[in-house]
């Protein structure tokens, strides 16, 4: 029955609606247009009121859906009127489709702009939907916190879900399990954090209905550095460019024996020194320009004499990190590279060590937890393979290869004052021991060898995270170094010695502050103050010891001539610096600021006399920073702290672009300050450095770096170039060096027992002594540097690895002829300067270990095989004492070191 | 040394092998080809002040033995030697165009530059600034030296050898009374005399060389002295005058005090066929030992082959004595 109405309109409309859900939004169909003169419709109907259908029960248990389209007459006051089928699904589903619809109440329609009478179409849909059954509450995200390189669970992390408002949080248990019930679905922040932890923050996105079980691997926190990190991107760096290894990894690596600190010899950037040297050869810097931190603070050699071994029991370092250059503002006095070597916290409980032994030293560790807050560590090492050589070999070995004696000891207590407060004293002590005797048939050639080298440090580490997020640390130290070389040639009462002896005091204090000043933005400043005490002893020829740039050749006799010299330098560099780290999206910025100023304080000004009394000097100097023109506005800022900055662009997750620089200083080598062998009034050297390169992550272990740099180097110590220079000059500082290259890494970490990496480097540097001279070849350059290693675990305790070297050979100067002098021996007449190289090096290593976990132990066994091809790499030009045939010295042909080790 | 060390290689756990010296050719005692060698230059006196005429003469010789009368070119070096220069002349001083060539003959007569102690010596100079110049520092017998040059050639090779001649300098920088003292102990250093070689001296000794100290040297021999069967090893042993290894004070550098020291001797061994246990024999100051020894073992030769052979004594402070003989070897 449809009611007459007086102005009946004809619109269609279209509502669906389902049976479980309030009825969504009505789509209506536009109404025809109206003809000239005929009443319009100004506003459709709006349903307020909705009903819903009964759901036939059977129909809905078997699951079958269907759509009822009605006929609806709603009246002017918006009441439902009749109610038809027009096209029905069945007769259940019709009837229970036209008795909701009679429900249903309307805003009226309005025609012309009066509410007025209409019939609409209506659909009426039946849909099955699932429904959620409230169960009480449900873990929908969870997830395992486990240490990023050991993966070894986290305990006691904080997990918060900080847009949740504070409280909405969790801590891991202990095994490092977190859960979270009844998070709302939707986008949020997480925020893991531990005061041992490198904090980071993550989102994750929570639906509904779905658990979201996640593993987050984090990384242990950089004392005093660290604070805060990007999460799912590389921790950022600190330095424009760094390689940083784990020890898990060092320690793996072929070649090394089991030595974490030797890895930093297959880092890229990183030269190959000389076999027995041990030297650090980095971006074509000299190895005295390369600086060794250990938590802060400078030590003098990173390797035993001879590059055997390090000089700090792997078992107490945590991590080491090469910058070879554009390194920030908290370190400086180098114009190379910049090692930093972390200590390692001590295990929380129990007692822990190990015993290892092979054919060229033994070490030992032991630590315990002596109380709750209070833990210890002594480690100890000491050499033998002098002696073992000796029982093995023809006696004459030692006149070619000198093998060293040493050993090294350190000790850590570490207190915990109270929640992230911590105190840390360290002693380090490594001592060198070279004694030789090579007896002949001439008295007046015998020669000898006594060499000793030692250095202490002594090491407070003071850190505290306050509760606002800032960190501080304090790190006093002082220490002694010693070193004494004697070469002997001849014998009795005329016998030349050639030796040098320097004893140096060091103190030193480095402080720093940081904490995050705004969003993004965390400033940082310290002090870095290092005094320094050298007495020094010099008898000899001044040609030994050769310092580089010096034109000589292996196995010349030194001239006859001695001369002797006793002088003191103090110097006192009181660094005050300031750097930023300002997060702008993807771009990283780390400026800052490094005021390196350095008291002079020595005596005599001139060889010793005992006609005048010796006068002393005093005197500031300051690695200015080297600015273009002379103009004089530019005036201060030569004298204005030396900049560094860092920046790093994350242009996707994968792909990172960093570039850095700065103005580095180093303070003169007091070695170079004798009035009769150098030159009291040599100054700071200085160095500027350039870098970019970019970072492509192909997959989140496998890393490829691609690195460019360049490096000016100004004022250098070099030999003056008069043959009768004035009284304490013999050592100017008109030296300046370049050095350019780029160097690329592919590095796999560590990943189902796989680790490895393939470096190469493509330097040149090169070095002018005076100006007006033409530029010649850095006595250490070498133009390719590759190395490739791999090391992976085959599973029963096995594992193996092997790594392939390939250096360009050094440059060396030719002897063109020779000469007959004094009747008892030739010199040889050179050829250009470095206009030679020797052969090019290359070595395959390789390691294999086997390890077995006992019941409250761990015992390894290893062999490290050495030039497994028994290549003989030539290491140095020899000739025959005429100089008239060459040949060549050459390195270690096979060695195979067995060694074992304990742990517990 | 290698075979030792791989020997022991086999015996060890530990798989090692050092650095092995390579082979470089003929020890540098055996003399041989065509090319001129100098082995000694000779300055008479041995040490003088500056301005006394020396006399200089050399000592080369090649496969078929010693040259006589070479035509040396002599010439004086007159620039000092850098200090940290690792020769004992400075290259400045092989430069022809800095070093002035006087006369060629085997002998060379001039005084040593009047300069000597200021150019090569420990005496106070300045350079074209009027700034005080780095001396020159003493060797171990506090002794300073001038460089004289002599260059052969002979069928278009040359050997360059260089006389350091001592000069006879005041002590400089060491108290008055040191001084005194030093003036009053030292004396020249002379030459020192090779008195005898002698072949076999345990077993059947054979003269090789006689001299008497007081008299002049003999002529170098046209005939084999003696003759040795092939490939035979004998001992030699050379001698020297009971004055050759003279006292002298230094003033030592390190402990500041004057202090008595006595020439240790140094011989060198050259010989044109054969070869030498070793190339160079010596007593230290300390050994009172007026000789010493070396082994020589023949060349094996399948036709009699004349054998030259010639000794350079040297005491620590730079005198010089040579002499030559010549052996027979027979198949």
């Amino acid at each position: 029955m449809i009611r007459p109405f007086p102005k009946l309109v004809s619109l269609a409309l279209v509502i669906c609606a389902s049976t479980s859900v309030v009825p969504r939004r009505a789509v209506a169909q536009e109404a025809a247009p109206a003809a000239p003169g005929e009443p319009v419709v100004t506003k459709a109907p709006k349903l307020v009121h909705f009903v819903e259908a009964v759901y036939p029960k059977d129909r809905h248990d078997a699951g079958i859906t269907a759509s009822v389209l009605l006929s609806i007459e709603i009246g002017d006051d918006g009441k439902v009127g009749d109610v038809e089928v027009v096209q029905g699904a069945a007769p259940d589903f019709d009837a229970a489709a036209v008795a909701a619809a009679k429900q249903f109440v309307f805003e009226p329609a309005e025609i012309d702009g009066q509410p007025a009478p209409v019939k609409i179409t209506y659909k009426y849909d039946f849909t099955i939907k699932e429904q959620l059954v409230k169960l009480g509450p449900q873990i929908n995200f969870d997830g395992v916190v486990l240490e990023r390189f050991k993966k070894k669970p986290m305990a006691n992390v904080r997990v918060a879900l900080k847009d949740l408002g504070p409280g909405v949080e969790g801590v891991t248990d202990e095994d490092g399990h977190f859960a979270f019930t009844d998070v709302p679905p939707g986008k949020h922040k997480v925020e893991l954090s531990n005061p041992k932890l490198i904090t980071v923050s993550t989102e994750e996105d929570i639906t509904v209905g779905k658990r979201r079980t996640v593993k987050y691997l984090v990384e242990e926190r950089e004392e005093g550095v660290d604070d805060e990190a990007v999460v799912r991107a590389p921790r950022i760096k600190k330095e424009a460019v760094e390689t940083r290894i784990r020890t898990e990894e060092a320690r793996r690596v072929p070649g090394t024996q089991g030595d974490t600190l030797k890895v930093v010899q297959n880092l890229p950037g990183v030269g190959r020194s000389a076999f027995g040297s041990g030297q650090l050869i980095v971006w074509g810097s000299a190895p005295k320009e390369t600086v060794v931190n250990v938590d802060g603070v400078e030590i003098p050699a990173l390797y035993h004499v001879g590059g055997l071994r390090s000089t700090i029991n792997s078992d107490l370092v945590r991590s080491i990190d090469l910058s070879p250059g554009s390194y920030g503002a908290e370190y400086g006095r180098g114009l190379g590279g910049l090692v930093k070597i972390e200590l390692a916290p001590l295990p929380k409980e129990g007692v822990h060590g190990y015993v290892a032994a092979d054919v060229i030293d033994t070490s030992a560790m032991l630590s315990a937890a002596l109380t709750k807050n209070l833990r210890l560590a002594v480690a100890g090492r000491i050499s033998y393979l002098d002696r073992v050589l000796q029982s093995v070999t023809s006696e004459d070995v030692g006149e070619f290869v000198p093998i060293p004696r040493y050993d090294d000891y350190q000790a850590r207590l570490t207190l915990s004052l109270r929640q992230d407060e911590e105190i840390a004293a360290t002693f380090l002590a490594s001592d060198d021991h070279l004694r030789r005797s090579i007896p002949a048939s001439d008295p007046a050639q015998d020669r000898g060898q006594n060499s000793d080298s030692a250095y202490k440090r002594f090491i407070v580490r003071y850190t505290r995270l306050l509760p606002d997020g800032a960190s501080l640390s304090v790190t006093p130290s002082f220490g002694r170094d010693t070193s004494t070389s004697d070469l002997v040639f001849g014998n009795g009462a005329t016998a030349q010695h050639i030796g040098v002896t320097v004893d140096t005091w060091h103190y030193g204090v480095r402080g720093a502050y940081r904490r995050k000043i705004a969003q993004g933005t965390t400033l940082s400043f310290g002090l870095d103050m290092q005094a320094r005490a050298y007495s020094a002893h010099r008898v000899g020829s001044a040609n030994l010891p050769s310092r580089e740039g010096d034109i000589t050749v292996f196995g010349q006799l030194p001239p006859k001539e001695i001369g002797v010299d006793q002088w003191d330098v103090t110097l006192t560099d009181t660094a005050p610096f300031v750097t930023a780290e300002i997060v702008a999206g993807r771009l990283t910025l780390l400026p800052g600021l490094r005021f390196d100023p350095v008291l002079v304080d020595g005596s005599p000004t001139r060889p010793r006399s005992d006609a005048t009394a010796d006068r002393g000097y005093e005197r500031f100097d300051l690695p200015g920073n080297p600015l273009p023109g002379h103009s004089q506005w530019l005036t201060p800022l030569r004298y204005a702290p030396n900049p560094r900055l860092v920046a790093t662009l994350r242009a996707t997750k994968r792909l990172s672009f960093t570039a850095g620089g700065g103005v580095y200083g180093q303070p003169p080598d007091v070695e170079d300050m004798s009035p009769v062998f150098g030159n009291p009034s040599v100054n700071l050297s200085r160095a500027i450095h350039l870098s970019g390169g970019a970072s492509f992550k192909l997959r989140p272990t496998l890393t490829f770096e691609v690195v460019g740099f360049y490096k000016k180097l100004y004022d250098l110590v070099s030999r003056s170039e008069s043959p009768s220079p004035p009284v304490a000059q013999s050592l100017t500082q008109d030296g300046i060096g370049r050095s350019y290259g780029v160097q690329a890494l592919l590095r796999q970490e560590l990943m189902k027992g796989f680790f490895g990496w393939v470096t190469y480097s493509l330097i040149r540097s090169e070095r002018k002594d005076h100006p007006d001279q033409d530029w010649r070849l850095f006595d250490y350059d070498q133009t390719h540097v590759l190395a490739v290693l791999a090391s992976y675990q085959f599973g029963h305790g096995w594992e193996g690895g092997a790594r392939f070297r390939y250096t360009t050979g050094a440059p060396r100067t030719p002897v063109i002829g020779s000469f007959l002098v004094g009747s008892d021996e030739y010199d040889p007449i050179f050829g250009a300067h470095n206009s030679i190289r020797l052969p090019a090096f290359y070595q395959l290593d390789a390691r294999v270990e086997r390890s077995w976990v006992l019941r409250r132990a761990k015992l390894n066994l290893f062999l490290d095989v050495q030039n497994v091809t028994n290549r003989k790499n030539p290491e140095e030009i020899i000739y025959n004492p005429q100089f008239t045939v060459k040949g060549y010295i050459t390195g270690l042909p096979t060695l195979a070191v067995l060694g074992a080790r304990l742990e517990f | 040394m290698r075979r030792s060390l791989n020997l022991a290689l086999w015996a060890a756990p530990l798989v090692l092998a050092a650095a092995c010296k390579p082979d470089l050719g003929a020890p540098v005692s055996v003399v041989e080809g065509t090319d001129p060698r100098i082995l000694a230059v000779r300055g008479v006196p041995a040490e003088a002040p500056a301005g006394t005429p020396v006399t200089y003469d050399i000592l080369a010789a090649n496969v078929d033995g010693r040259i006589a009368n070479p035509a040396v070119a002599w010439a004086e070096c007159n620039q000092r030697k850098p200090p940290a220069d690792g020769n004992a002349v400075g290259a400045a001083c092989l430069d022809e165009t800095l070093v002035p060539v006087d006369m060629t003959g085997p002998t060379y007569m001039a005084p040593i530059l009047s300069d000597a102690c200021k150019l090569f010596g420990p005496q106070p100079s300045v350079d074209k600034n009027n700034v005080a110049i780095r001396p020159s520092d003493p060797d171990v017998t506090g002794g300073f030296y001038a460089p004289i040059r002599a260059e052969l050639t002979v069928g278009g090779a040359t050997s360059i050898a260089f006389a350091l001649e001592r000069i006879t300098c005041t002590l400089a920088n060491v108290p008055a009374d040191a001084a005194a003292q030093f003036n009053m102990l030292v004396t020249p250093n002379q030459n020192p005399i090779l008195t005898s070689l002698t072949l076999d001296p345990d077993g059947s000794p054979s003269a090789l060389y006689v001299r008497d100290p007081k008299g002049a040297a003999p002529p170098p021999p046209t005939t084999p002295v003696t003759w040795v069967g092939s490939g035979a090893t004998f001992d030699l042993e050379m001698a020297w005058s009971a004055d050759s290894p003279e006292s002298f004070p230094v003033w030592n550098v390190q402990t500041l005090t004057l202090d008595m020291h006595r020439e240790a001797m140094s011989a060198s061994w050259y010989v044109t066929a054969g070869e030498f246990q070793h190339d160079r024999t010596g007593r230290a100051e300390t050994e009172t030992d007026l000789t010493t020894r070396n082994q020589w073992t023949a060349p094996v030769v399948t036709a009699s082959t004349n054998v030259h052979l010639w000794i350079v004594l040297r005491d620590s402070r730079g005198g010089i004595d040579f002499a030559e003989t010549t052996i027979e070897v027979r198949p």
